[in-house]
């Protein structure tokens, strides 16, 4: 295996090996600490931009699997490791994580210390990395990582530009894609929902004209603060005539588009190991987070919404629900994909919302 | 009704340590107390094993030594006024106990209740049947099983259930195993045979998961119902070795998340259904071809894999539990390590190493017993060993083993097996089988070949194929920078590297340290992976760039622990141990230990003030000496190691006690304990030898005294340093005489610690270090009982001989002398 070299916007160096694509790549460095389901996490369109670290140390044993994908065209721009494992075989054949970060063209550097590059990153917060090839030069390799402005237009890049749809028989759901995961298709599907998935920019007439019991305002890449005002201004007028769901990106816009305000956290969070709690039914759940803002609880307007989910450790909002609307939002992946499952009945819960109807 | 409060409790323990039954049940009982003497409850402790060290802790519980039987406990019920039992703390034998307890109706006459685990769910878990009806409730798949009165209906139910299926005639004449039949053919002609011997002409049919991944979750689950995953383990062998028996990984290495999340799932809603106040660990086998799963154990106390979940995330299990017992909710309990947020006990462990637990076998000492593992626990022990990839968490598991390098040779060459002696082992696996599949790779088996021959997943093989790549190597790069840092990276030893160099390890270390400036590095153990700053005390060596051990400051000692529990030893050395770390402290020293026994009552959080969890190996002493510089270092045994130490001019205390034991095969009546201390003798008490060579502590009358005191007065003649001695006497036409004088023997020295009431560890290991200690006698504690050893003849399907050596024994227990 080559050498590569991980060089981060503090002039930090990690030397490493090559694995996946040999390109040179450039994003924000962020961890995760999920255990299982790295495919999972690499597919998901959040990472749009950035380069994930896994703190779990061995990835690859059970290789890419075709009912894992998050997404089929991945976005992230790199993985970062210490310990690339072959496929295992004893299950049925499967892509290997190598070859297929290859066909993806997204590179990958084990050998790191991902300990150490994860205890700098809790304490710089999220920073600019590059994984480079050797070069004598790095003072030329750093002045490139320090020149990259990477965009803003996220959901943009990451949205789909035309419709599509995912037929069922049972309920008609139009998602709003922000960045898709399709962990959110799979439990529709489950629930024989029919569903239409359109592009960010769809409006709040292109939505009614598809006669949707609910809509779902999908998850997605980067600072809500960047999204179009259109979009803010569609689940205005959305959240108060049809069942609406909202999660992650989405949360973090229905959050906006009723008033609150959104901060940046100090280091993005990553992972399923924080208790949330559920404030309505009083019990603790876990599910897979993936967030760089949160919503400010001191801007929640209490006179419109609830809160209804916080985190135990960061005592983030994870969960909104409109007083006067049937809306609702959360702040991390409902869906299980990959991580803990209690939190799937949120699915549920929408279906009820939707078998009331509109109040 | 509200209940009024417990006063009194009850704590089970598990007897004395045996093969499936190290001291993770008392190492959890420990921390049980200590967090319960904080309150007002009074409480006390029920064993039968000569080994606790619960008589010894500086907290306030009562020690009961008693059988554990369901009698004996009805009467301590009875006079201690006890209103609550707690059955997690002693592994099946306490949940046992608490069923036949609550069968008996004395629970309810005494107005007892259970704490922990619930009397159904007690029941239930001693019932298959019924706990299968409360899987199915959950909907949770069993194992499918059927009782047939024909082949026709086995036949349907076999293939319904697809083959292999397992048959055992019921009621049957003769003592039947079940058979495990692979086709229809095989069936029909077992099954004849079946029918034959039933006198009830039935036979259960059951579905085989043998070849299945073999899976373990551990949970916490606190009253009101809050529950969180801590750690899943995978075992190196599919399911038919026992887990016990099994190389084990943490966290799982082979499953996809949606197989992961389905066992989590399960594992939670059996602690909810169960109503689990504590940990629960959770038995899945895993069909590795659709990634559905069968619950194979429950097991709702602290058994030897909550103990390595514990030590694996350094998420500190008992403790959280205690404060769940005594009635707060994981929402109150803090994990005391987090250094900023809330710092709940509710986070949800993660890791950033990989944990592995590795058998160690005693088939040295039982050369007759069956080395081939099956569903019958064989291993005497285990050692655990953390690395950043699995490859040098294996590495140093292996080395783990022996600390000679014996187990290091086995692991380099095996090259005078016979290819079907090789075959043999792929197929039907025996212990130290790691070592087998190591050869059969060097021998040029291919990945998929050893895959489909032992039904362990590739994942291993592909492992196991990189190290003998990276031997290769290193065979063929004799001191080469490059190679010398790649191996060390994934995990080889330098008496490995020697070996495989052919040079002395000495040349290894320094080519290591002064060439290649290649050096070990520390990291802790903590359950968050680095999200947080967390304050731990425990470390493991890998070789990457940063290093998080930060030098002991202030007076310190290193003290070399006790590694895997063996036979002769066993868990008496933990106990030497254990009270050795006690009075160092008290010495004023702080504790650095190196031990690697994931059930070792020494690992307990809150004892040593820095944990190495680290292999017992030469190296690894030099370099936690060179890291922490430690003011003396404290060894106990460890022979081997001590030695090659010392000729690197490490200077070793090591503690004054005899392995091979006092009277053994000679004829003795008496035997004195006594100390000398610069010439002066002082006799603590005289225990009879009766004709098992059990001792029996006596009260010395005056016409034995009259006898003893002179012969003691004798004693320092054969005595030159100071100590603790058992002077072994004979009687003879009613003249006493002494047969020797030796350091006091580790096997006995908790017993007799017990019977004189005296910590004698504490004792020596304070003339050790200081050359003196104070000594006061205390009057014998009364009791009808003796001590006598525990053997594993049993489990390895062996007859017990006539008075086999102690050095063998893998536990002691008081026994009832009346």
């Amino acid at each position: 295996m080559a050498d590569r070299y991980l060089i981060l916007e503090d002039g930090s160096v990690f030397k490493g090996k090559a694995f996946g694509s040999r390109a040179t790549t450039f994003g924000e460095v962020v961890f995760t600490t999920v255990m299982t389901g790295y495919q999972q996490v690499i597919t998901n369109q959040i990472y749009h931009n950035q380069i994930i670290v896994f703190s779990e140390p061995t990835i690859g044993a059970v290789g890419i699997d075709r009912a894992s994908y998050e997404s089929v065209d991945p976005t992230c721009k790199g993985v970062i490791v210490r310990d690339v494992a072959a496929v295992s075989i004893n299950r049925r054949r499967r892509l290997s994580l190598d070859e297929y970060l290859k066909r993806q063209n997204i590179p990958g550097i084990s050998g790191i210390d991902t300990r150490a590059l994860i205890k700098k990153l809790r304490s710089t917060g999220t920073i600019k990395g590059s994984i480079i090839d050797p070069v004598k030069d790095l003072e030329h390799a750093f002045d490139q990582l320090r020149a990259i402005v990477l965009t803003n237009q996220q959901v943009n890049q990451v949205s789909t530009p035309k419709a599509f749809p995912n037929p069922g028989n049972g309920k008609n759901v139009v998602v709003v894609d922000l960045g898709l995961k399709y962990g959110i298709l799979r439990q529709l599907s489950q629930r024989d929902c029919n569903v239409t998935v359109l592009g960010y920019s769809a409006t709040a007439d292109s939505i009614f004209s598809l006669d949707p019991d609910g809509v779902i305002i999908s998850t997605g890449p980067g600072n809500p603060r960047d999204l179009p005002p259109e979009v803010i201004e569609m689940i205005q007028i959305v959240e108060r005539n049809i069942p609406l769901f909202a999660i992650g990106l989405g949360h973090e816009a229905f959050a906006i588009a009723n008033g609150c305000e959104i901060m940046e956290l100090s280091s993005e969070h990553h992972g399923s190991n924080h208790p949330i709690l559920s404030v309505i039914t009083d019990e603790i759940m876990y599910a897979s987070h993936g967030q760089g803002f949160t919503v400010d609880p001191n801007s929640v307007d209490r006179n419109d919404l609830i809160v209804t989910h916080y985190d135990l450790i960061d005592h983030s909002v994870q969960g909104l629900r409109h007083r006067d609307f049937p809306a609702f939002s959360v702040q991390f992946f409902p869906d299980s994909s990959p991580g803990p499952t209690e939190a799937t009945e949120l699915f549920d819960e929408f279906m009820e919302m939707m078998t009331r109807g509109g109040r | 009704m509200a209940r009024s409060r417990a006063k009194n409790i009850l704590i089970i323990g598990a007897g004395p340590t045996q093969i499936g039954r190290d001291t993770e049940s008392e190492a959890a009982a420990v921390q049980i107390i200590k967090n319960f003497a904080e309150t007002d409850r009074n409480l006390f402790y029920v064993t039968s094993d000569a080994n606790s060290v619960i008589p010894r802790l500086d907290v306030d519980v009562k020690f009961i030594e008693a059988e554990l039987t369901v009698n004996s406990l009805i009467q301590i019920l009875r006079e201690n006024e006890i209103d609550v039992i707690l059955p997690v703390a002693g592994n099946t034998v306490a949940l046992q106990l608490s069923e036949q307890l609550n069968e008996s109706g004395i629970l309810k006459e005494l107005n007892v209740r259970t704490l922990g685990v619930t009397t159904t769910t007690i029941h239930n878990i001693n019932n298959p049947e019924l706990m299968n009806r409360v899987l199915k409730h959950i909907k949770e798949p069993t194992i499918p099983t059927t009782v047939v009165e024909n082949v026709t209906d086995a036949l349907r139910f076999a293939k319904r259930v697809g083959f292999p299926v397992l048959i055992k005639p019921i009621a049957s004449l003769t003592k039947t195993n079940r058979i495990k039949c692979d086709n229809e053919h095989q069936l029909m002609e077992m099954l004849e045979s079946a029918f034959k011997v039933s006198i009830t002409n039935q036979v259960a049919v059951e579905k085989s998961v043998v070849g299945y991944k073999e899976i373990e979750m551990i949970v916490i689950r606190d009253a009101e119902g809050s529950k969180l995953l801590i750690n899943g383990g995978e075992n190196f062998n599919p399911i038919g070795v026992h887990s016990g028996d099994s190389i084990i990984f943490s966290p799982t290495q082979t499953l996809t998340d949606v197989e992961f999340q389905s066992l989590r799932t399960a594992a939670l809603k059996i602690a909810e259904i169960l109503k689990i106040k504590g940990v629960c660990h959770v038995q899945f086998a895993l069909d590795p071809t659709d990634g559905k799963h069968f619950i194979t154990r429950i097991n709702p106390f602290f058994d030897r894999s909550s103990a390595f979940a514990a030590r694996a995330t350094g998420y500190p299990i008992a403790n959280v539990v205690a404060k769940i017992l005594m009635g707060q909710n994981l929402r109150e309990i803090k994990l005391s390590g987090v250094q900023r947020h809330d710092s709940l006990a509710l986070i949800e462990p993660v890791m950033d190493h990989i944990a592995v637990r590795f058998p160690t076998w005693s088939f040295a000492s039982f050369k007759n017993a069956n080395q081939q593992l099956n569903t019958r626990m064989k291993s005497t022990g285990s050692v655990m060993a953390f690395g950043r990839s699995a490859e040098e968490a294996l590495q140093k598991a292996i080395r783990s083993v022996d600390s000679t390098t014996a187990a290091e040779q086995a692991a380099l060459d095996e090259s005078q097996l016979s290819e079907a002696q090789l075959i043999n082992v792929l197929i039907h696996p025996r212990a130290g089988e790691v070592y087998y599949l190591l050869e059969a790779i060097r021998r040029g088996y291919t990945v998929d070949e050893l895959a489909k021959m032992t039904h362990i997943d590739a994942f291993y093989f592909y492992k196991l194929r990189h190290l003998v790549k990276l031997e290769q190597r290193l065979r063929d790069n004799r001191f080469d920078m490059a190679a010398l840092q790649e191996a060390k990276y994934f995990g080889f030893g330098d008496t490995q590297i020697a070996h495989l160099w052919q040079v002395r390890s000495d040349e290894v270390r320094d080519f290591r340290i002064k060439k290649a400036h290649v050096f070990a590095t520390y990291k802790g153990v903590e359950p968050t992976a680095g999200e947080f700053p967390y304050l731990t005390n425990t470390y493991y060596s890998t070789f990457e760039d940063e290093d998080e051990a930060v030098r002991t400051t202030g007076k310190k000692i290193l003290v070399l622990g006790t590694a895997n529990s063996q036979v002769g030893t066993n868990s008496a050395a933990e106990y030497t141990t254990f009270q050795t770390i006690q009075r160092c402290q008290k010495l004023g020293y702080k504790v650095i230990l190196i031990n690697n026994n994931p059930n070792a009552l020494t690992l307990i959080p809150d004892l040593a003030d820095k944990i190495y969890l680290e292999p017992l190996t030469v190296e690894n002493c030099l370099n936690i000496i060179h890291q922490e510089k430690p003011d003396k270092i404290i060894a106990q045994g460890k022979w081997e190691i001590v030695t090659q130490l010392v000729l690197r001019n490490v200077q070793v205390e090591q503690l004054p006690v005899s392995r091979t034991t006092r009277s053994e095969n000679i004829e003795a009546d008496y035997m004195g304990v006594i100390s000398s201390i610069n010439g002066s003798i002082n006799l603590f008490g005289v225990v009879g030898i009766d004709e098992d060579n059990m001792f029996i502590p006596i009260e010395v009358s005056e016409a034995l005294k009259v006898k003893v005191d002179p012969l003691i007065k004798n004693a320092n003649q054969h005595i030159t340093n100071n100590g603790i001695y058992s002077v072994i006497i004979k009687e003879n036409m009613h003249q006493l005489q002494i047969v020797s004088v030796v350091p006091l023997a580790v096997q006995d020295l908790p017993f007799l610690s017990f019977a004189f009431d005296q910590d004698f560890a504490g004792i020596i290991t304070e003339i050790t270090l200081n050359g003196s200690s104070k000594i006061e006698n205390h009057p014998i504690i009364q009791g009808d009982y003796r001590y006598s050893h525990v053997y594993p003849y049993t489990q390895f399907g062996l007859k017990k001989p006539q008075n086999p050596p102690f050095s063998l024994a893998i536990g002691a227990e008081f026994q009832s002398i009346k």
